[in-house]
């Protein structure tokens, strides 16, 4: 087989994982413009009418604001502790630290119905199902391995030297870590808070337990919907995730591949 | 640069008494002292794990000391945070912020001692003129060479006036031309600032040009304090001989006072050394291969005398270095001008002469490996003597 034969192959093969990958998800699109109450695919008649119940119906848009808020906060708190956990991991020297840092990812790897399971007893006893506190608690301990991860990843290609000469330079330790170390993060830390909003918004097994009547994210009131009624309001509810979830990524893929005065300690 | 001026001849005077810092088990500082007078240049010689540049942390403030003290014009500064130190370093790898310009770099010490803005503009531009690179202030540090960044990294530890200056190897990572440029460079600056500045590096060649005073560590220890010539010239022990230049090491026996014995061919030969006393001691004669004549004819003005075989001559461009196979294959080198060294023919018999002036006798250090082997050139690093090869 020729080169020119290979890498048609190639390219063949690898448009056919891509469409696989992401063909299913882009089923909702079309549904949500379906003209009838029904999930036929590919739908008959066409309309947008599911797109102004979403934006009428008072539990779809609470469910949307609900979720945005979860999502907000967690990107904030999840990202301020991961840092700060991030940083500790990698350059403080105490003994156990390979087990705190093993400990701090658990939740990346422990079955996430179980700590749905846990929290939700915890919260029951504590009153707080169905509060935005328990969804803020939850969901950023479910974004912070990600923060952990990404923040650690960027901080061991930093010359710690850099702050070292900053110290010499007249910086107490927090002025060196705001004005050299945090600034030169900054690339980690957007594709840190980008991954815990995305972890908070995706959610749903969690969000399931600690949810309340009154108080839905997104995927739990999709999820609900679908259980219940035929409704392609839900179509549409995923369309919006879903261009959500590529706007996100297409944020975080041009902050990784941006070069120059932004980029972090590749720069150096 | 203006402050500058006014501030030259303000270095500090710097002492270490005693210090001692501990790895676990390893002693990294074992119990060194050492003086600085105020504007000294001092280098602290040695190989890697000597112990300079913990040392050197110490200083900084980036080292726990165990025991003993560090005065800075005779104060203690041990329980000073480093940023309170007001000790300017330079650091290998310039340790530049990639994400502020030139100027911004230099800038960052004033605006931590929130200096009126009018005011740092001044000493960095002031700064920045001292290292010749005034037309570079907006610059970011990746848009600057390597010898650049040093330079920029020599401004920002200069600018707020510290009256003490640390380097640690800040040259390794340049190539030879640049290095020699910054060599010159640094001395400059330092004799135009008068500031005391300790400079941390393994390359005796730098250590030996810019220094006023040189520290050679070994295991944790200063070896021998002294200026340049005093450590070539008379080198207290044989790590600090083998360390500082190339040099021919014979093993000998003391016979006498001023007189060692070489065990040649199954005979016993005299030589004069400086340094031999009472008899009966064990170590090596030591002579500099600039100092070693190889002759065809013996030269009756240089009294001391062996014989061997021409072996290898290796060009260096401006001299020539010749080894002799001594008949108990052990090489002595010779360092000759190179008209001199190329009339030599490989295999010949030859003299190899020197006057005992400049011969000296040192003690083996109990396990000293170097014991029943003979000279070395350039072997710094290794300090190790090679056999000769048979042909």
């Amino acid at each position: 087989m020729s080169a020119g034969k290979g890498r048609i192959a190639l390219n063949a093969f690898c448009g056919l994982v891509m469409v696989l990958l992401i063909a299913p998800a882009l089923v909702a699109v079309p549904m949500s413009f379906n003209g009838r109450a029904t999930f036929e695919f590919p739908p008959r008649s066409w309309s947008t009418r599911w797109y102004e119940n979403l934006l009428s119906d008072v539990t779809w848009r609470d469910a949307i604001v609900h979720s945005l808020t979860v999502a907000a906060i967690v990107t904030v708190v999840a990202t301020a502790i991961g840092t700060a956990a991030a940083y500790g991991l990698a350059r403080g020297r105490f003994p156990g630290r390979a087990a705190v840092m093993a400990l701090a990812t658990a939740p990346m790897i422990i079955p996430i119905v179980l700590v749905a399971i846990a929290l939700y007893a915890i919260f029951l006893e504590a009153r707080m199902v169905g509060t935005l506190q328990a969804f803020v608690i939850a969901h950023s301990l479910i974004a912070l391995p990600f923060v952990i991860v990404t923040v650690t990843a960027g901080l061991r290609s930093l010359d710690d030297g850099l702050e070292r000469a900053a110290r010499t330079l007249g910086a107490g330790p927090a002025v060196a870590f705001f004005t050299v170390t945090l600034p030169l993060l900054k690339r980690s830390l957007a594709i840190a808070a980008a991954l815990a909003f995305a972890a908070s918004l995706d959610d749903v097994v969690v969000a399931m337990f600690i949810s309340s009547p009154t108080f839905q994210t997104l995927p739990v009131k999709i999820y609900s919907s679908l259980t219940d009624t035929v409704d392609p309001t839900v179509a549409v509810a995923s369309t919006l995730t879903l261009s959500l979830a590529a706007l996100g990524m297409a944020v975080a893929f041009l902050v990784m591949t941006k070069k120059g005065a932004a980029g972090d300690a590749a720069s150096r | 640069m203006q402050p500058a001026a006014e501030t030259s001849a303000l270095g500090a005077r710097v002492e270490i008494k005693n210090l001692t810092k501990r790895f676990g088990s390893v002693v990294a500082v074992d119990d060194t002292s050492l003086s600085i007078e105020p504007g000294q240049f001092v280098t602290f010689l040695g190989p890697s794990g000597s112990g300079k540049t913990t040392t050197l942390n110490a200083i900084s403030g980036f080292a726990d000391v165990d025991e003993g003290e560090i005065l800075l014009d005779g104060a203690s500064i041990l329980s000073l945070p480093p940023h309170k130190r007001n000790i300017g370093v330079v650091f290998q790898h310039y340790a530049l912020f990639p994400h502020m310009t030139a100027a911004d770099n230099v800038a960052f010490p004033l605006r931590r001692r929130r200096l009126p803005k009018a005011q740092v503009r001044e000493k960095v531009r002031g700064a920045l003129e001292l290292v010749h690179l005034a037309d570079y202030g907006e610059r970011l540090p990746r848009e600057l060479s390597g010898g650049q960044q040093q330079r920029v990294a020599l401004a920002r530890a200069l600018v707020f006036e510290p009256r003490l200056l640390l380097m640690d190897e800040p040259l390794a990572a340049l190539d030879r031309r640049l290095r020699d440029a910054m060599q010159i460079e640094i001395k400059r600056i330092q004799e135009q600032l008068g500031i005391t500045v300790i400079y941390v590096t393994h390359d005796q060649d730098e250590a030996m040009t810019m220094s006023d005073v040189v520290a050679i560590f070994n295991e944790g220890r200063i070896a021998q304090v002294g200026s340049s010539d005093d450590l070539y010239e008379r080198p207290a022990d044989l790590f600090v001989a083998r360390f500082m230049g190339e040099s021919n090491r014979l093993p000998v026996t003391t016979s006498g006072d001023g007189e060692v014995a070489f065990a040649s061919n199954g005979a016993s030969l005299r030589l004069r050394a400086r340094g031999a006393a009472e008899a009966g001691r064990g170590g090596m004669l030591v002579v500099r291969p600039e100092n070693v004549r190889v002759n065809r004819e013996r030269d009756p003005d240089l009294d001391s005398s062996l014989t061997g075989r021409i072996g290898r001559v290796r060009y260096f461009g401006a001299y020539c270095v010749t080894e002799v196979l001594l008949d108990d294959d052990l090489i002595v080198r010779s360092r000759q001008p190179v008209e001199v060294a190329l009339e030599a023919v490989e295999g010949e018999r030859a003299h190899v002469q020197w006057d005992s002036r400049h011969a000296l006798f040192l003690r083996s250090a109990d396990g000293d490996q170097l014991s029943g082997s003979a000279s070395s050139f350039l072997d710094a690093s290794d300090g190790g003597a090679e056999p000769a090869a048979h042909a």
